[in-house]
């Protein structure tokens, strides 16, 4: 981790690379041991969202992502979804908001989905909740501000 | 018959103090020392410019700045603008109005063009019931938590729990934040991410000095005798101690007026104590506590640049009210952290750095009070000849001045923030000036603040303040 989560880090603030670039290492570090490299793989992945077969590919582990003991990977697998912003990706924030507990996963989950969507995900059937955190999505004291450190 | 058993009480009770004042002094010269070694290397570090441009680095953490304010009406404004004057770019300023009695928030309100946010907080914030949240119109990076009174613990506990950034910055509302202050306390977080848990800075006193806008522009010395003695206090305490604390990863307290957390850490141990009068020195023990016993390899630690530019208590009174709470705080801490004192469980912080700091801070002011009253007991009784005694005195002031005079070495080599020689040679002054009267005044203080501790007596007090661009009366 000492090594992978810099580098990962770089990669996410490097220019995108080509089509061709090979993602499978990436993708692959969804499911390291460590948090850390868990969500930083999250990182570089939201930036290649656009080729299928990264979605294709993170789409098979999705469901494990959002069980994922750390809430800061969940974070980070939300702000990945978020980034990638498609139908397909909307759905997944709003079927994660289903069982989400952890509070500030949740509202990350609001900011993303934007406040049309999370008026509509209702966590566990809590409207208020929704219309709560679609206000603070706009509070943009509340932001998160770019690289989170590691946990 | 008297006689000699006072002379044996006195001769023995002498040895003793001896003894207290060799040790805490030897331990005073090796954490100068080594503080020396730890601004070499940081001035020789500062000499390295790097080649890319931090300023546009996206590997910045997000800092909360979090502004606790009860009754602070007279600075708030000026200390809200220096936080969001900072170079340091990615910040989030929140303002904790603690239940204020004065016009803090009709201030905050006129000068920031306030709105309420209509729902409540998105979680809960662990403090007091809160009145209302604002969000500035004209500035996006602004937040008010208008809370009911629960004290400066309580007020900063909210901040942490709103805010979503990795770091946040507790800062006093009577003070002005450095332009470039972050970006140094930073500086432990961006080396070592991973295991930087809290960093402090030095602390400044900004009572001589001049303004423009919120910055300060012309550092002078005051040459308000209590307010200069205190800047050679702060500039020991700061330069010669805590850096030297830091580099032996011995440092117990980070100053209330200006620390750099990690947020989950803080969180993860509850946030700041509501039971105790000195929550900064509170806090850091426990995080020491909480990393030894989870066995998590950390660090916190302390950049010697000044970062904050503090009000520091400008009648005997004040001065009086914020030393007693001090001294009251460390025996709150003491007592409420008693299992680590001497405990090898905790390593050295536990078997050297605890015991060492209680014994100069904690009992060597009580041992110097009684100094006081025995040596003219003694005198009287004909024990101590002297020319022994002048020997002592001497001593005694040559090792204080000497300490002192490390400190003023650093700021002449490290920072050179006082440009003409005459504030040098005032600071110095005052370094002599401060071993007749006022060391023994801080000492008397000292044994008031144990009377209000067995007295649980509670201890705040209000301390007057100015605005920054105000000069105080003389």
């Amino acid at each position: 981790p000492e090594l992978l989560v810099p580098l990962l880090r770089i990669l996410t603030h490097s220019k995108r690379a080509s089509e061709q670039a090979p993602v499978a290492a990436v993708i692959a570090n969804l499911e390291h041991e460590s948090p850390l490299v868990r969500g930083a793989a999250c990182g570089v992945l939201g930036k290649y969202g656009w080729r299928g077969v990264v979605r294709d590919q993170v789409d098979l582990i999705v469901d494990e992502l959002f069980d994922d003991e750390s809430a800061y990977v969940r974070i980070k697998v939300y702000e990945m979804l978020g980034r990638w912003g498609d139908a397909a990706a909307r759905a997944k924030l709003a079927f994660a908001a289903e069982s989400e507990t952890n509070s500030r996963a949740l509202f990350t989950i609001a900011r993303n989905l934007g406040e049309r969507d999370s008026q509509s995900f209702g966590p566990r059937g809590d409207h208020t909740l929704a219309r709560r955190f679609s206000t603070w999505a706009e509070v943009s004291a509340l932001d998160t501000i770019h690289q989170p450190l590691p946990p | 018959m008297i006689r000699p058993f006072v002379a044996w009480v006195v001769v023995w009770s002498a040895i003793i103090v001896l003894a207290i004042y060799a040790l805490v002094n030897a331990y005073y010269l090796i954490v100068h020392a080594v503080s020396l070694l730890e601004l070499r290397q940081n001035v020789q570090e500062r000499r390295v410019n790097p080649s890319h441009q931090p300023f546009e680095s996206p590997f910045l953490p997000g800092i909360a700045i979090i502004i606790p304010a009860f009754n602070e009406a007279q600075t708030i404004r000026n200390t809200v603008r220096s936080s969001l004057d900072q170079s340091y770019p990615n910040t989030r300023v929140i303002v904790v109005n603690d239940g204020s009695t004065d016009a803090t928030l009709q201030v905050l309100q006129s000068a920031f063009d306030l709105s309420v946010v209509d729902e409540s907080p998105p979680w809960d914030l662990n403090c007091e019931p809160i009145e209302g949240i604002f969000q500035s119109e004209s500035i996006p990076n602004l937040m008010v938590i208008d809370k009911q009174n629960g004290g400066k613990s309580d007020a900063l506990n909210a901040g942490i729990w709103l805010t979503n950034q990795d770091l946040f910055c507790a800062i006093d509302a009577d003070s002005l934040i450095d332009k470039d202050g972050l970006w140094h306390a930073v500086i432990p977080f961006l080396n070592d991410p991973t295991r930087t848990k809290a960093s402090g800075g030095t602390v400044r006193v900004a009572n001589g000095c001049s303004f423009t806008g919120s910055q300060v522009t012309d550092v002078r010395v005051s040459k308000r005798l209590l307010v200069g003695l205190q800047e050679v206090e702060y500039l020991r305490a700061f330069y010669s101690g805590r850096l030297g604390l830091s580099r032996l990863g011995s440092l117990l307290v980070i100053s209330g007026t200006f620390g750099l957390f990690r947020t989950d850490a803080v969180r993860t141990i509850g946030g700041y104590s509501r039971s105790t009068v000195t929550e900064d020195l509170d806090l850091v023990v426990r995080l020491h506590r909480h990393m030894l016993q989870q066995d998590v390899d950390y660090q916190i630690s302390f950049v010697p640049e000044p970062v904050v530019w503090t009000q520091v208590p400008e009648t005997a009174k004040d001065l009086s009210t914020q030393r007693r709470r001090w001294y009251r705080g460390l025996l709150e801490t003491a007592t409420n952290h008693r299992d680590m004192i001497g405990n090898p469980t905790f390593g050295m912080l536990g078997t050297v750095a605890i015991p060492l700091y209680l014994l100069s801070e904690g009992i060597g002011p009580l041992v110097e009070t009684y100094g006081y009253i025995i040596v003219p007991i003694a005198f009287l009784l004909g024990i101590v000849d002297v020319s022994f005694f002048i020997t002592f005195l001497l001593l005694i002031i040559g090792i204080g001045s000497l300490l002192t005079f490390f400190s003023l070495i650093s700021e002449v080599w490290g920072y050179q923030q006082y440009r003409r020689p005459s504030q040098i040679g005032l600071l110095i002054g005052y370094a002599i000036l401060e071993n007749f009267g006022y060391r023994q005044w801080k000492a008397i203080t000292a044994f008031r603040g144990l009377v209000d501790f067995f007295q649980d007596r509670p201890s705040w007090g209000v301390i007057e303040r100015h605005p920054f661009d105000e000069e105080p009366s003389e």
